[in-house]
């Protein structure tokens, strides 16, 4: 095992994630040991850690991240005990005779198809679960900010030759995020999101990337909106996945931070 | 406590209780977690392996763990937000590694995304160029408030994620002298920021 005092030497590069991997493996196995003085640093380290990379501007993962995420621990929860190999079921043709070998070879290309189409139609299950999980936790929010004195609606208007698209977002002076409602949009295409803006000083502000389906609508959570009273305006272009610094592609809604009137903010 | 401290313990309250929701298997919880981090996360990943595709997948890869693993999280070992960002640091350079990226072009790309104006003026000090890109706010007056040789040695280390021998190779200095001017550093930095051991709260 490593020695304390070249242990207490890593512990900065170790929680910086700078290391290789057998140091890293071996500072590990140091602190796993009961090291009371090497944890004392590697907290002090590692929270101090976390402030420092709350100062690199912020930015949002597009939506699909999540849906990705959501889906991958709904299947290791549910599929893993469902899914039946077809290998389990050849040993048993060997044992029985050739028209019964046969059989079973239907049986179990029967069986395996089925199988395949439950697979799919989990697959499918999954990723609409995913996605209520995921609208629900921004409806809580959105109620959330709803129920709020002072919060407030933006109307987001189509830009032609999409002029039926709208949208509306719900914003307080007090809370740091918004939440957006979109309708009516063309569903964006596999290599391209939908990214919307905000505009701040006169520029424009990316406050988060996201994918519109088949049913035209989308609804997502705007994160780190600091000061919601000084945003001047909201506009949604379309641009390459992943967004933009910048905005560069088409415009397909835009409007105006209308603030009401709110006497008891001032 | 000022109103910066203040909600930076209301959020890793919740953080807290998030986690121990997930303990018990909530996925509403780790839906509600990705939410309160996941541009942090994001936003580190992207600074260190400086595009969208590895940054989302190093996103997706952290509340992976979160969730597989808030089970054998020891809270004794520091806030949950510590564990989740050195996570997410350790999986971006992984990353970097993996897909033989060179530590200049990790600098060169890192912050690629903020404001053209910014981009193209020219720093005579990397560092300046580093301050002058990090949000606004008390990491950036504690950071400012460094001597420049413990600046320089933060910036290499934890934004331009450099290893002590590579910091040691970049300056010319010997690896001992990294070694002390980078803890010197972090000790200052955390006076600075009256950073709290929070594992226990």
């Amino acid at each position: 095992m490593i020695e304390h005092k070249i242990a207490y030497e890593l512990i900065e590069e170790f929680v910086f994630g700078t290391l290789s991997q057998e140091e890293h493996d071996q500072v590990e196995e140091h602190l796993d040991s009961g090291c009371e003085q090497c944890a004392v640093r590697y907290r002090e380290v590692s929270e101090l850690s976390a402030q420092l990379g709350q100062a690199v501007p912020q930015k949002s993962p597009a939506s699909h991240v999540k849906e990705n995420l959501l889906k991958q621990i709904l299947g290791e929860s549910e599929f893993d005990s469902k899914e039946v190999s077809s290998k389990t079921i050849w040993p048993w043709v060997s044992a029985v005779s050739i028209a019964a070998s046969l059989l079973l070879l239907f049986w179990a290309n029967s069986l395996r198809n089925e199988l395949l189409q439950v697979r799919d139609e989990l697959h499918q299950s999954q990723g609409q679960i995913a996605r209520l999980i995921q609208d629900s936790s921004v409806q809580k929010d959105a109620a959330f900010l709803l129920g709020l004195p002072c919060s407030w609606l933006v109307d987001l208007k189509g830009v032609e030759p999409n002029k039926d698209a709208f949208a509306k977002v719900v914003l307080n002076p007090k809370i740091d995020f918004a939440v957006a409602y979109v309708y009516r949009m063309p569903p964006s295409p596999a290599d391209r999101e939908y990214q919307l803006w905000i505009e701040l000083d006169g520029q424009p502000v990316s406050v988060g990337v996201f994918k519109v389906g088949q049913d035209g609508q989308a609804l997502l959570k705007l994160q780190s909106i600091s000061d919601p009273m000084s945003i001047q305006s909201f506009q949604v272009t379309i641009e390459p996945k992943g967004g933009l610094a910048k905005p560069s592609g088409m415009q397909y809604l835009t409007g105006m931070n209308a603030m009401p009137a709110m006497p008891s903010m001032h | 406590m000022n109103s910066g401290a203040e909600s930076s313990q209301i959020a890793i309250q919740k953080d807290k209780r998030l986690f121990e929701r997930i303990r018990q298997g909530d996925q509403r919880a780790l839906a509600e977690i990705y939410d309160h981090r996941s541009s942090l996360v994001y936003s580190l990943a992207f600074s260190i392996v400086g595009n969208v595709d590895d940054s989302e997948e190093v996103t997706q890869e952290v509340f992976l763990r979160v969730w597989r693993k808030a089970k054998i999280f020891d809270p004794k070992r520091g806030s949950a937000l510590a564990w989740i960002v050195t996570m997410t640091r350790r999986l971006a350079i992984d990353r970097t590694r993996s897909k033989s990226y060179k530590s200049q072009s990790r600098s060169v790309e890192l912050f690629s995304q903020i404001d053209e104006s910014v981009s193209s003026k020219h720093y005579s000090n990397p560092t300046d160029e580093m301050l002058l890109r990090l949000q606004t706010g008390e990491v950036t007056i504690a950071l400012k408030n460094l001597n420049e040789k413990h600046l320089e040695v933060i910036n290499l280390s934890y934004y331009q994620s450099m290893s002590h021998s590579e910091i040691a190779a970049h300056l010319e200095s010997p690896l001992g002298t990294v070694k002390s001017r980078l803890r010197e550093a972090v000790n200052h930095l955390r006076n600075s920021l009256n950073a709290k051991v929070r594992s226990n709260d």
